[in-house]
């Protein structure tokens, strides 16, 4: 069964990299993926914050797209995205009064509505699935990285909508084991990267971030992994620039390297932070 | 003040972010675990009894509401499942909508106001339904008037090809949707 990617706004800006990667793997691992065709922006915490009914709309345009083309499963490799279609999906499932409203208007603009027949899932879900697949693939085993698994917020709460145990994740844990990576244990991974108010209140992002890179180096970490373009950027962009920066990656750019796929070094070079002098000494790449 | 039993204001927001506001007993859970409690005017439970006490100005010219990151973590912490940041966003919407945005919640507002309209997009150039991002840093910076910050973020990324110059041009059967249900988001709201 072929599976829609939603990549999101972010895929196709500053996470070109997690896009890439994620394209790669999953086409190495032949798990049929094709981009969702006209998805339009969820709206992000813009939305939510400015209304309710506005967000429920655009989310579940999505979705009717979907689901009038044959889907039965949508993936979100964006946490902000997947949290709130996710979300969408489950207010028209608990009949919530805005998105109900919402669902009927779609009706009138599209001619068609949400039957709540989709799948929603993150690719760290999909990935899980085809554990023995990934070990066979594995031919560069990461076995002299050592990194932390961070999860942030919108992929582990609210209890709703998280795919893992809400305060104690595990799937990206396992995953990164599967590619030899030493899992470093660090009681941060879900707490929040102050993405959201990044640009509109920076000290408070600068906070956040350097605590969690700090934290990843107590715990004897050498990069954080990420599943959210939104953390990734945010790690990235506001991290302490007076100490030596911690290098992120996307968990799928990771499973590239230890599959030895030849766009690796395209997505690195994306990167803000520099991770190449990390990896070389590593002999990784 | 004098305690209400039950303030209209509190009932109204209890009804708008559909969260049981008035079963909070100020355990404060929900600020111990913020990220933000550092940040934070009036702590997240301090919101909640201000609330419930009808104290509408204090409630609207707090800057708490535009500190909120929506992490989540009150929602999930809170034994009366209240999910806080919801009503914190409620709390954001009534004072859009009543002009009472103070002073520290402006950037936020106006971020949330330009990341929206950008979505929308522009006429000549198009790029309906999806983010663009160079527009929206740029009239960020025109309203904020804060013209440096980011700057050298924004060469980098330019540098890397991760900030197109041209908005997204990827919706072309299903054009007008997202305006239209931006339109009916409007009207609903005048209503």
């Amino acid at each position: 069964m072929k599976i829609a990617l939603y990549p999101g706004c972010s895929l196709n800006s500053t996470a070109k990299e997690y896009k890439m990667s994620l394209i790669d793997v999953f086409r190495e691992l032949a798990i049929p993926l094709k981009e969702l065709d006209e998805w339009s922006c969820c709206s992000a915490s813009a939305g939510h914050s400015t209304d309710p009914f506005l967000t429920y709309a655009l989310c579940l345009r999505n979705l009717v797209i979907a689901e009038n083309e044959g889907y039965s499963e949508i993936t979100l490799p964006c946490a902000a995205c997947y949290n709130l279609l996710k979300s969408a999906h489950n207010a028209i499932v608990n009949e919530v009064p805005e998105a109900l409203e919402a669902n009927q208007e779609l009706q009138k603009i599209m001619k068609s509505f949400y039957k709540k027949t989709l799948n929603i899932s993150h690719p760290l879900e999909v990935l899980a699935r085809v554990e023995n697949k990934i070990i066979d693939k594995v031919k560069n085993p990461l076995s002299s990285l050592k990194v932390v698994p961070y999860y942030g917020c919108l992929l582990t709460r609210p209890r709703e909508v998280a795919f893992d145990n809400v305060e104690q994740p595990v799937l990206m844990d396992n995953l990164l084991k599967l590619t030899k990576a030493e899992v470093k244990k660090w009681s941060y991974k879900t707490d929040c990267c102050s993405g959201s108010l990044s640009v509109a209140n920076t000290p408070q992002a600068e906070k956040s971030t350097s605590l969690l890179a700090e934290k990843a180096r107590q715990a004897g970490a050498d990069a954080i992994v990420t599943a959210c373009p939104l953390c990734q950027m945010t790690l990235e962009s506001r991290q302490d620039k007076d100490i030596q920066q911690i290098p992120i990656f996307y968990f799928t750019e990771l499973i590239a390297l230890s599959f030895s796929l030849d766009n690796c070094k395209t997505y690195f070079e994306k990167h803000l932070i520099n991770p190449f002098s990390l990896l070389n000494k590593l002999q990784l790449i | 003040m004098e305690y209400k039993e039950q303030s209209s204001f509190a009932l109204n927001l209890e009804k708008k972010s559909h969260q049981p506001i008035s079963s909070c007993f100020q355990c404060a859970k929900c600020t111990i675990e913020c990220p933000m409690n550092g940040f934070q005017e009036h702590k997240n439970y301090e919101i909640l009894h201000l609330i419930k006490l009808g104290d509408e100005n204090t409630v609207y010219n707090s800057s708490t509401p535009y500190f909120c990151t929506n992490c989540k973590t009150c929602a999930t912490r809170c034994p009366n499942g209240i999910d806080i940041s919801k009503v914190l966003d409620t709390i954001k919407i009534k004072a859009k909508a009543k002009n009472r945005v103070p002073k520290r919640g402006e950037n936020s507002s106006i971020f949330s106001e330009l990341f929206l309209k950008s979505m929308q997009g522009i006429p000549l150039f198009g790029g309906e339904g999806r983010s663009y991002e160079l527009l929206l840093m740029a009239l960020y910076k025109l309203k904020t008037k804060n013209f440096f910050a980011d700057a050298a973020l924004g060469k980098e990324l330019f540098k890397r090809n991760k900030l197109p110059f041209l908005p997204h041009n990827a919706i072309k059967i299903r054009k007008g949707e997202v305006k239209n249900i931006f339109k009916i988001a409007k009207e609903r709201q005048e209503k």
